[in-house]
């Protein structure tokens, strides 16, 4: 079964299925996988803080309070051992003349994640981020594999 | 953004009655109006833009609704700054990319890996932008002082969401402009998008005079 995980939403599954997010640009698709349990989710990360908007009305499109939730709920699924992750996207799809090398909301979103994620003691074991292109991410629950795609940059498995 | 300033526009934007939105209609028709002549202008060719529609929605409906269900396009994107400052973007399916450039001759049977055609885009992208704003600067009397226009070809997601990402300003409710145009009769699949600074969004409805009770000039 496939589950497909919009902007600023993540999801939990069970084998057999996968969990897919496309077009992640400056956004990151952050997964959580228990192999132990084998249980998988997939967060859609749009922005790195909560702390920088006075008021919203979905907070998981931010990296700090998605993280978190996908976390809690992979963890009650499956139990808190054996918890990895791997982290798609956080591209810099424009050169803005205003944006400082490193500011740029890609790389803020994946250092918002790494924090998220090192402050829950979850240990990221693979990334595919940066450069200027964007990808989709597909978490296969059975495996915890994640294959990314791109638009004429081919594919890959990490 | 100042805080209180910030306060004040999530406020606007929520409350935003019927009467204002067709008021701001009316303000991306205006803009659209003067686009869609001079991209006639640079063409040589018939073209009508739709009435924009005008949306406020969070960040992520604004990403989702201009995505194309997970498709692969074109984007060109022009930041202003100043007074009048926002993103303005023209996204375009590949097929009708290319279908926009067949109107210029010497870009026949090209493709969308072709630097000139990319050229030719930036520049279409460029001209309704500019003109778009042109527009809304009369109104407004502000100036927007446009970025050189940066070209992308992606998946639609991936850049749209990039760009209200970084136009966003801390503010989640957005306002955007989204129109389709129609080039010698044939309808193009894309949107021209405009999405105002949080700032010139207060200004605009300040133009309108619909901000009774905000006293504090923007």
């Amino acid at each position: 079964m496939e589950v497909l995980v919009g902007i600023g939403e993540y999801r939990v599954a069970n084998p057999p299925s996968w969990v897919v997010t496309r077009g992640l640009g400056s956004c990151v698709g952050v997964t959580i996988y228990n192999s132990i349990g084998r249980v998988g989710g997939l967060a859609h990360v749009m922005l790195p803080s909560s702390k920088d908007f006075r008021s919203f009305t979905n907070p998981y499109k931010f990296a700090d309070l998605a993280v978190r939730a996908l976390y809690n709920e992979v963890r009650r699924n499956g139990g808190p051992q054996g918890l990895q992750a791997k982290l798609v996207g956080g591209a810099r799809m424009f050169s803005y003349r205003n944006e400082a090398a490193g500011f740029d909301i890609g790389t803020r979103n994946v250092l918002e994640v790494r924090n998220a994620l090192a402050q829950l003691g979850v240990r990221v074991i693979a990334e595919e981020i940066g450069g200027s292109w964007g990808r989709t991410a597909i978490l296969d629950v059975a495996t915890g594999q994640v294959l990314v795609k791109t638009v004429g940059k081919g594919e890959l498995v990490i | 953004m100042r805080d209180e300033k910030r306060d004040r526009y999530e406020q606007r934007v929520t409350e935003l009655a019927i009467a204002e939105l067709d008021a701001l209609n009316e303000i991306g028709n205006i803009g659209s109006g003067n686009a869609a002549t001079a991209l006639s202008q640079l063409l040589g060719a018939r073209v009508q833009m739709s009435l924009p529609r005008t949306a406020v929605c969070t960040l992520e409906e604004a990403c989702a609704a201009l995505s194309h269900d997970g498709g692969v396009g074109i984007g060109v994107e022009v930041e202003f700054s100043g007074g009048l400052a926002g993103t303005m973007m023209l996204t375009l399916t590949e097929d009708s990319a290319l279908e926009l450039v067949s109107q210029f001759a010497m870009l026949s049977g090209k493709g969308l890996e072709d630097s000139m055609v990319h050229s030719a885009l930036m520049e279409v992208g460029n001209i309704i932008s500019c003109s778009f704003v042109t527009a809304l600067s009369d109104f407004l009397s502000a100036q927007g002082k446009p970025s050189p226009p940066m070209f992308v070809h992606d998946y639609f997601e991936a850049f749209v969401c990039n760009a209200l990402a970084h136009g966003a300003d801390g503010v989640d409710e957005v306002l955007v402009f989204t129109t389709e145009l129609k080039v010698a009769e044939k309808a193009l699949a894309g949107e021209l998008v405009f999405m105002p600074s949080p700032e010139t969004y207060m200004g605009i409805l300040k133009g309108l005079q619909v901000t009774e009770g905000v006293e504090e000039d923007v």
